[in-house]
Order: C-alpha cells, then sequence, then structure tokens
C-alpha cells in the first residue's frame, strides 16, 4: 500500500478532547516516497501531517516536490516556519506558498531530503513535524533484498525478515523497519499422549531467514513467539531415539505439535570381504530432517526407526560411517527405504600410512596434523526397496609424531588428498596416490604468499576492510574453518594459502565505504591481484517496536539477493545493530540506473 | 531629624516654627561596571526631618565616555532604567550593553538619584560610570557525549559560549583536563570547527575530544577569554577502567543444559553482537580508537583429548559442516570474545560452557552442544 500521509512525533503534554483527524498510518511503515518520523499521536493531540506530491519523486532540473502541512486538533491563527535540508544543508529556492501551510521544494539531486514544519499561534503547542522524502535517481534500476532482524533477548520479539526495494543511484531511508512482538504461546510436543522434550525450529512466511528455535523440556512444553507472517513449517527433532524428526507445513499456534515413532528399519552392515562390521554408525534422513542414528553390534546388525518405509516416500539418504582405522570410506547414497536395508562395502584395498614422515623441503615436520580426503564413485552398495551404489566419502585424521611420521593411519588406496596443518595457520593441500600403497614421505609444500588489495570502485584503497576466505572443495572436506583477514595500509590483504586450496572470497567493508562482494570458489593461484567492490548506497531506516518505539540493539542482517544458494542464504552479506534511538545505516550495493 | 524647640520662659509660653534644613544625598560607590552585569549603587542620605524618604533612581545610557575627563556624550534622553525605592541603595541587575535596543555599544551609564524626604525636600546627584567589557559567557555545564566513560574510549565535550558585548570570534577558549594521578598522558583530539547558533547574542558551540587514558575522576575546566577577561565552567567524569566484551547476540539458539542443538547440515554459528567499549562487533563508526572484537573459535571432538582451536577462525562467524563429523557426535562448539585489553586465555575454567566476567557478568564465552543428525 502506498502510504502518503505521515503522521508525525507529538510530545506529550499537548492534548485536548478534540479528535485527530486526515492522518495517515502513524508511522507503522515506510511509503515508496519517504516516512515520517513519529509514532501514532494520542487521540486529541496537536499533531501535524505532512503529504506530498508527487509520491514517487523523481531528480531532475525542473522536478520539485509540493510538501502540505496538515495541523489537527489545533486551533488558532496558524503560523508555519518550514526547514528542507538535503545532505545537511539548507535547500535553496524553497517556494513558500502565501498561505504557509505548504511548500515546493526543488530536488535537482536523487537522495533524501528531510522537511521539518514548526507550526505557532496554535491554541496548544504542537510539535515539530518532519518527514523523510526519498527522491529516486531517473531510471533507476530496484532490487529486492532481504533484512533479517534478530531483536534483543531482552525484547519478547521474534526474528523476522523483510522484504525492501532499493533503488539505485541514490541514498534512501526506509523509515520505520517494524520488529512485531508478534505471537507468544504456549505448547506441547506430544506422542502417544505423553511429552517429548526435543528441539523446534520454526520457519515463518516461507522465508528461509526468518527462523526461530525452541527447545521443548522433559514434559514437551515449549514457549515460543512467532512471528505474524504466515504459514510456519516447524520441525521437530525429539532429544530421544524412540521418537523420529518431523516436519509440519502450514502450522498455525493452537494446532497440535505430534511426532510418532515412525517405521522401523533394520539391517547390516558388511565389509569389502563381506564380514559384518561392528561399531559402524549408520544414520536416515529424510528431506532436510537430521536423520536418526545406529551403530552396529558385533554381527553388523543395526536398528533404528525412520520417517517411512513406504514406497511412496521419497528416497532417504544413508549415510553409513566404519569405525575408526577401518580406513574405509563413509558411504552415501539416497535410497528408496524398505524395512530391510542391507549395506555392503565394495571390494576395497586400504593402505597404512603409519611410518610415512611428513616434509618439508626435506626436513620432517613434527606434529603435523594430516587429514586425507577424496570421493571414491563407487564404493558400496545399499539395497533396500532397490539397490543403491554408494558413492565413498573419507575423511581420515591423524598427527605425526616428534619425528614427523604418521601413527598407524589406514586409508582407502585411490587418488586422494592430503590436507597438511604443519602448524596453527599453515596449511597445504597435495595429492596423495594411495593405489601404489603408502608413500615413505609426503612432501607438505609451503603455503603460497598471497598478496591482494582491497579497492573501491574507483581503485582507492579500502584499509579496514575485511576479507572472509572460506575453504572449498578438500579444504572444506578437511573441516578447515574460514578465515579472516583484515586490509592493512593500501587495502593490501596478505594471507599464507596452500598452493593446492580452493576458496571463496567474502569481501566486507565494515566502514560502509563500499559494498559487499562476494567471488565464487576458484583455486589459490587464481586470486586476483586486487579486487574492487561494488559501488554502494547508503540505506537508513530505524527499528520500531510495532511501529511504535524506536528499538535499539536489533541485529540487522542482509541476506543474499534470492536466488541464492543454501550456503550463501546462511551467510548475511552485512550486519549492523540498531542504536539507541533505533536508527541503522547500510551501505548496501548499487542496483544503479539504466 | 526634626527639629522641635520649646522654650519656658517666666512670663508665658511662645513657638517657634522649626526650621528645616534641606535633605542631602551622594552616591557613595563609584567604581566601574561591566557591560551586562549586576551593580549595587548606595547613597549617603542625610534627612533632619526623620521622616521616611524616598529615592528615585534613573540609569541613562551612554553611547561616548571619555576616560579623561571622565565625561560621557551622547546619552540617551530615556532613562534605561528607572526606579523608585524607599531605601537609599539600588541593585541594577543588568547593566546596559547598548544604548537601546537597536543602538551603538553603552559606553557609559549616568546614574542620577533624586532623593525626597517626608515633606517633600528634594536633593539630587548623578555620576557618570564607566562601562568595562564584559566578560564572555559560559554554559555552567559542558555537554559530555560519549558511547563509554572508560579508559581509551573517546569523550565529546562540548562548551555553548557567548560574548554580550564583543564578537563571538574573539572569544578563545582554553581546555584543560586534569587526570586523577599526575603525571598522566592526557590526550586531546582537534577541536571541530565552532557552530554558531542564531540566538542573540550569537552562541558558539565548540567540542574537544578527550581520551582517558587512566581509571578516576577527571576534571575538565575550560576558560572563554575576551578583551582580557574570562569565565571559567568544569565538569567531572568518572573514568573506569576498560571493561571486558561480552557477547550480546548469537545464533543459533544454545540448548538448555543437558539437551543438544541437532544440525544436519552445513549450519553457520555467528555472533551478531558483542558490546564493548572500544571493540564492539559490529565495529563502531565515529572515532579512531574504535577497533573490533576478536573472537577464538574452538571445538571439542568426541574422544578427543582437548580442545581445537580452530586456527584463522578470528571472526564472529562459524560454518561447522556436520560431513567433518561421524553421526551421532556430540561435539562442544565453542566461542570466546577478546578486546585489546582482555586477552587470551579466559580465567574460567575450560569445562565452564559460559564464562561471565567481573562484578557486570560480562560474557566471554559460549558454547553450543551439537549433535551431528
Amino acid at each position: 500500500m502506498i502510504r502518503c500521509l505521515l503522521a508525525l512525533a507529538v510530545l506529550a503534554g499537548c492534548s485536548n478532547s478534540l479528535t485527530p483527524s486526515g492522518a495517515g498510518g502513524a508511522g507503522d511503515g515506510a511509503g515508496p516516497g519517504g516516512s515520517g518520523d513519529g509514532g501514532a499521536a494520542p487521540i486529541g493531540d496537536c499533531f501535524a501531517a505532512l503529504p506530498f506530491q508527487p509520491l514517487e519523486p523523481i531528480a531532475g532540473p525542473n522536478s520539485t516536490v509540493q510538501i502540505t502541512a496538515q495541523v489537527n486538533n489545533a486551533g488558532g491563527l496558524l503560523a508555519y516556519s518550514w526547514t528542507v535540508l538535503f545532505r545537511g544543508a539548507a535547500v535553496a529556492d524553497t517556494r513558500t506558498f502565501a498561505s504557509g501551510t505548504a511548500i515546493e521544494v526543488p530536488v535537482r539531486t536523487a537522495g533524501v531530503y528531510t522537511v521539518r514544519v514548526q507550526v505557532t499561534g496554535a491554541s496548544q503547542p504542537c510539535p515539530e513535524a518532519s518527514a523523510t522524502i526519498n527522491v529516486r535517481a531517473p531510471s533507476a534500476n530496484v532490487q529486492t533484498f532481504n533484512l533479517r532482524l534478530v531483536p534483543p533477548s531482552a525484547v519478547q520479539a521474534p526474528v523476522q525478515v523483510q522484504m525492501i526495494p532499493v533503488y539505485g543511484g541514490a541514498a534512501s531511508d526506509l523509515g520505520g523497519v517494524v520488529v512485531s512482538t508478534g505471537i507468544a504461546f504456549h505448547a506441547a510436543v506430544t506422542s502417544d499422549g505423553g511429552g517429548v522434550p526435543g528441539y523446534l525450529q520454526f520457519t515463518s512466511g516461507g522465508s528461509p531467514g526468518a527462523v526461530n528455535e525452541a527447545f521443548s523440556d522433559p514434559t514437551g512444553g515449549v514457549d515460543i513467539r512467532l512471528p505474524l507472517q504466515a504459514p510456519h513449517s516447524v520441525m521437530i527433532v525429539p532429544s530421544t531415539s524412540e521418537f523420529v524428526p518431523r516436519r509440519i507445513v502450514d502450522w498455525s499456534p493452537g494446532a497440535p505439535l505430534v511426532v510418532d515413532h515412525g517405521a522401523a528399519v533394520t539391517g547390516t552392515v558388511q565389509g569389502p570381504g563381506g564380514a559384518a562390521i561392528a561399531g559402524a554408525t549408520v544414520a536416515i534422513s529424510e528431506g532436510d530432517l537430521p536423520g536418526t542414528v545406529a551403530v552396529t553390534a558385533a554381527d553388523g546388525g543395526f536398528a533404528l526407526r525412520t520417517g517411512s518405509t513406504a514406497a511412496s516416500a521419497p528416497p532417504a539418504t544413508v549415510e553409513v560411517a566404519p569405525p575408526e582405522g577401518s580406513g574405509l570410506p563413509r558411504l552415501v547414497a539416497a535410497v528408496p527405504l524398505s524395512p530391510a536395508l542391507a549395506i555392503g562395502y565394495a571390494p576395497t584395498v586400504t593402505v597404512d600410512l603409519g611410518g610415512t614422515v611428513i616434509r618439508r623441503g626435506g626436513a620432517p615436520l613434527p606434529g603435523a596434523r594430516v587429514t586425507v580426503v577424496g570421493s571414491i564413485p563407487a564404493a558400496g552398495t545399499l539395497t533396500a526397496a532397490t539397490a543403491v551404489t554408494a558413492t565413498g566419502e573419507v575423511r581420515i585424521t591423524g598427527t605425526a609424531n616428534a619425528a614427523g611420521t604418521l601413527p598407524p593411519l589406514r586409508v582407502p588406496a585411490a587418488v586422494l588428498t592430503a590436507v597438511i596443518e604443519a602448524a596453527p595457520g599453515d596449511l597445504t593441500a597435495v595429492p596423495l596416490d594411495t593405489r601404489g600403497g603408502a608413500p615413505a614421505t609426503i612432501e607438505a609444500t609451503a603455503p603460497r604468499r598471497v598478496t591482494t588489495a582491497i579497492l573501491d570502485r574507483s581503485g582507492g584503497a579500502l584499509p579496514g576492510a575485511v576479507v572472509d576466505l572460506v575453504p572449498g572443495g578438500d579444504l572444506a572436506r578437511a573441516g578447515i574453518a574460514a578465515r579472516r583477514v583484515v586490509a592493512g595500509p593500501g587495502g593490501v590483504v596478505e594471507a599464507d594459502l596452500p598452493g593446492g586450496g580452493r576458496y571463496e572470497l567474502r569481501f566486507v567493508d565494515p566502514l560502509g565505504r563500499s559494498a559487499p562482494l562476494v567471488v565464487a570458489e576458484g583455486a589459490v593461484p587464481d586470486i586476483a591481484a586486487s579486487y574492487r567492490l561494488p559501488p554502494t548506497i547508503l540505506v537508513t531506516g530505524t527499528v520500531q517496536l510495532n511501529g511504535l518505539h524506536p528499538l535499539g540493539g536489533v541485529a540487522v542482517q542482509v541476506l543474499c539477493v534470492e536466488p541464492c544458494s543454501a550456503r550463501a542464504r546462511a551467510r548475511p552479506l552485512l550486519e549492523v545493530v540498531s542504536d539507541a534511538t533505533g536508527r541503522f545505516s547500510l551501505a548496501l550495493p548499487d542496483p544503479g540506473t539504466r | 531629624m526634626r527639629v522641635a524647640a520649646a522654650g519656658l520662659l517666666l512670663t508665658g509660653c511662645f513657638y517657634v516654627d522649626p526650621i528645616v534644613e534641606p535633605p542631602d544625598v551622594k552616591i557613595v560607590n563609584t567604581q566601574m561596571m561591566e557591560r551586562d552585569g549586576q551593580a549595587t549603587l548606595m547613597a549617603r542620605f542625610v534627612n533632619r526631618d526623620e521622616q521616611v524618604g524616598s529615592f528615585q533612581w534613573r540609569l541613562f545610557a551612554c553611547a561616548t565616555y571619555d576616560s579623561a575627563s571622565g565625561e560621557e556624550d551622547n546619552c540617551e534622553s530615556t532613562a534605561w532604567l528607572e526606579q523608585n525605592v524607599q531605601e537609599p541603595m539600588f541593585t541594577v541587575t543588568k547593566i546596559p550593553i547598548l544604548t537601546r535596543p537597536d543602538g551603538p555599544l553603552a559606553m557609559a551609564a549616568v546614574v542620577r538619584l533624586e532623593a525626597r524626604d517626608g515633606i517633600g525636600a528634594v536633593a539630587t546627584d548623578r555620576h557618570t560610570y564607566a562601562l568595562l567589557d564584559a566578560p564572555p559567557v559560559l554554559d555552567a555545564q559542558l555537554r559530555v557525549a560519549a558511547r563509554a566513560l572508560s579508559v581509551g574510549a573517546p569523550i565529546d565535550l562540548f562548551a555553548r559560549y557567548s560574548d554580550p558585548d564583543s564578537p563571538i570570534a574573539d572569544v578563545a577558549l582554553t581546555w584543560t583536563a586534569t587526570p586523577p594521578a599526575t603525571p598522566a598522558a592526557v590526550t586531546w583530539e582537534s577541536p571541530s570547527a565552532p557552530s554558531v547558533d542564531t540566538a542573540t547574542p550569537p552562541h558558539a558551540t565548540v567540542g574537544r575530544r578527550l581520551i582517558p587514558g587512566e581509571p578516576g575522576t577527571w576534571q575538565v575546566d575550560v576558560v572563554a577569554t575576551s578583551h582580557g577577561k574570562t569565565t571559567h565552567a568544569s565538569t567531572t567524569i568518572a573514568i573506569a577502567p576498560d571493561q571486558p566484551p561480552s557477547l550480546v547476540l548469537w545464533r543459533p539458539g544454545v540448548p538448555p543444559p543437558g539437551a543438544t542443538l541437532p544440525i544436519s547440515a552445513s549450519t553457520l554459528f555467528e555472533v551478531l553482537e558483542v558490546d564493548d567499549d572500544l571493540d564492539a562487533y559490529p565495529p563502531l563508526a565515529g572515532a579512531a580508537q574504535y577497533g573490533t572484537a576478536e573472537f577464538a573459535w574452538s571445538i571439542l571432538r568426541p574422544g578427543a583429548p582437548g580442545r581445537q582451536i580452530l586456527d584463522g577462525a578470528t571472526g564472529n562467524q562459524l560454518e561447522l559442516d556436520p560431513a567433518a563429523f561421524t553421526p551421532g557426535d556430540v561435539v562442544e562448539l565453542r566461542v570466546e570474545v577478546f578486546d585489546r585489553q582482555h586477552r587470551p586465555p579466559l580465567s574460567c575454567e575450560d569445562s565452564a560452557p559460559i564464562c561471565e566476567v567481573g562484578p557486570a557478568l560480562r560474557v566471554q564465552r559460549q558454547t553450543w552442544r551439537v549433535e551431528i543428525r
């Protein structure tokens, strides 16, 4: 809805018994062209509204905006004192109409204009009224961003997501960004009439970012507060293995939260030679629900419960983690389930890296931590309703002794990669081909000193900007954490990275001089000498609790622009926290103009 | 003094009208006055009829004064101030600055006093006062704006001043900070350009930024000087030691004791807000003194002898990939936060999932128990 009447802040102590009239919504949202700065006006208090025309002004040599003061609940001979500011300076050539109740402002430049009017001569004091007007750049592109609002824990309000359109080419003010206290309720997770403890994750309004969590207590009781936006989707993960995880879509407060025992699955895990494997972990998960887990007994047998084994059910993901020291890969496959599940490893040769020396430049690397990773296309077969070939994922870790020698460490005979941490921050990734047996040595090449520079659009340095180096490929398989580096003078970033590694680069400028930049995963040698961050436009706003009161301490996160990957969706592009007055500023990528 | 004389003669009585001596009045305090100031004028009044008198005080502002001769000129014909009282004392609460609202600067004030005794006899006096330059005016209270009153955190101090009878540009401010113990380094940052408002007379506001280097009570003095006249204002500021950083907001939620957070896909653990005087997250803007919080992430795997520090993970986020673990594993993911003063290790036991430091219970550690599903 386009909101063109802007209600303004009203001070206490300014009241009579009259009824206000002609006011629009009281600061509970941002129209396309601007916003007021106040909350709801109590009935009878003097207040002013500042409607303006056109509703969506566009800058130009002859463009103007006409603003009218509509004063309510104030008799007397009124006088109006207007102030119009743009970038902190008074706007010249503002024309005031003879009555004083309206002005015409030239808007040659796009951006945020602030209009204030002080009304005097009224029968009761009227507070100063103000409004912001967003004047768009001509032919502005528009891009929609998702804002995730995470209120402080002291405020009873849920996490919520809002979509905001951002027009390119000029700064804009969102006005009031409303955090709703939502709806609070008490529920119970039950099964067979009894309570079930567990983890609950609510996703609201169809937005993957609007996630609110809760834990039900041993009686199944849970207190939760959710956004008003429906529908809600609930994922319930019981704490006990006798119940299976469930998702309830289109759930609404008051509806039951029921879990069940699901369906039983039993089976065996056999090794490459057909022998039973004891101590293997079998996990079955359906869709995006966490799995259920069982460990094989001495005879290789296991029993667990899962959501469904019906023929109509979609394939479930089955993962088998062999016991430590076996040297076997982890099996992963999507399998149409049945009550019986037979898991067998393909013939697999393993080799023992025990005795292999980790070296660099011919010298042993004592204490080096080695993680062998890789993928084997057909490592086993899972047979339920049908037989499915499983891939084998290798991730086996050992630590060299003081002589740089690995302890017994069995791995599959395959083309693999050794990710070696010689010391904290000293990483390397080297090919490891064990098909011909264990090598006597593994040469850990020295990390590669990578130097790049973070620049703005014009090539200016951005010292203080940050880059997160997010490992991909084998480094990610090895569980290597992302690394954050801050640009020094000249915007220069230096990092020692494994020459064989791959990284996604995520640039952010905490000072807002440039917009974030995500560089897709690539090889370390391909990291460029410099990166120019996109131009930014400043988008400001005020977080308001229920549209009434400014709310500080709210984390405002900008999520990726859809469509984006689940991984990208999880990582906010940038984040700020609203100040004590609820104000926040975001340096967003400029959608530009056509 | 009332004089009545009666004589007693042997031969009879007679009456003689009293001889009334005229009253006499003289302004006795003749020191100089300051414009915009206050002065109490007194007069010596001799009134022999002993009846209550009355005193009419009038003050005229003059645009010219010859200091050599002590004579004034160009005086206003209308009294700037006039008052009738019954005591030979008169307080002028505001010495004129201008001769009239739109007139020139007042250089002298002529005080005319007319004293009248109880029977109507009149005595007069006049005195010309040279008007001295008024001192500048400082708001009594300095405005203090600071995010935190702690060691190393910038404190912006603002003085608002004016000068009633001189251009505001003639006023110079001198700032002095007295630390709680000496010697101690006092760091001031460049003054901001004065902002002049439109009040009458014009007022200016100028700010200085103080970086206190030690805890305790600091005194800040400001002296405004204009044409040799000074005015002083001061304030005291209690500076606390730099507080440890504190985790404020994080995601996902931390499970209650005994529970675990199940994850089956790569999950981003993040700290959304850290409160700190200097090294907050997201970092504070507006001063070079501000930095950013440092994070340390570690993980305790099942069966591992101790926590593994995740090297290089110094940002506010950590992505945990369940593929790096065995389904069913319960791992502890931990984040600790530090600032420039409060460095690792924390004083809490390693087994404590939360570390709350100091009397304000600043949360420097949070731990998630995560179940790999």
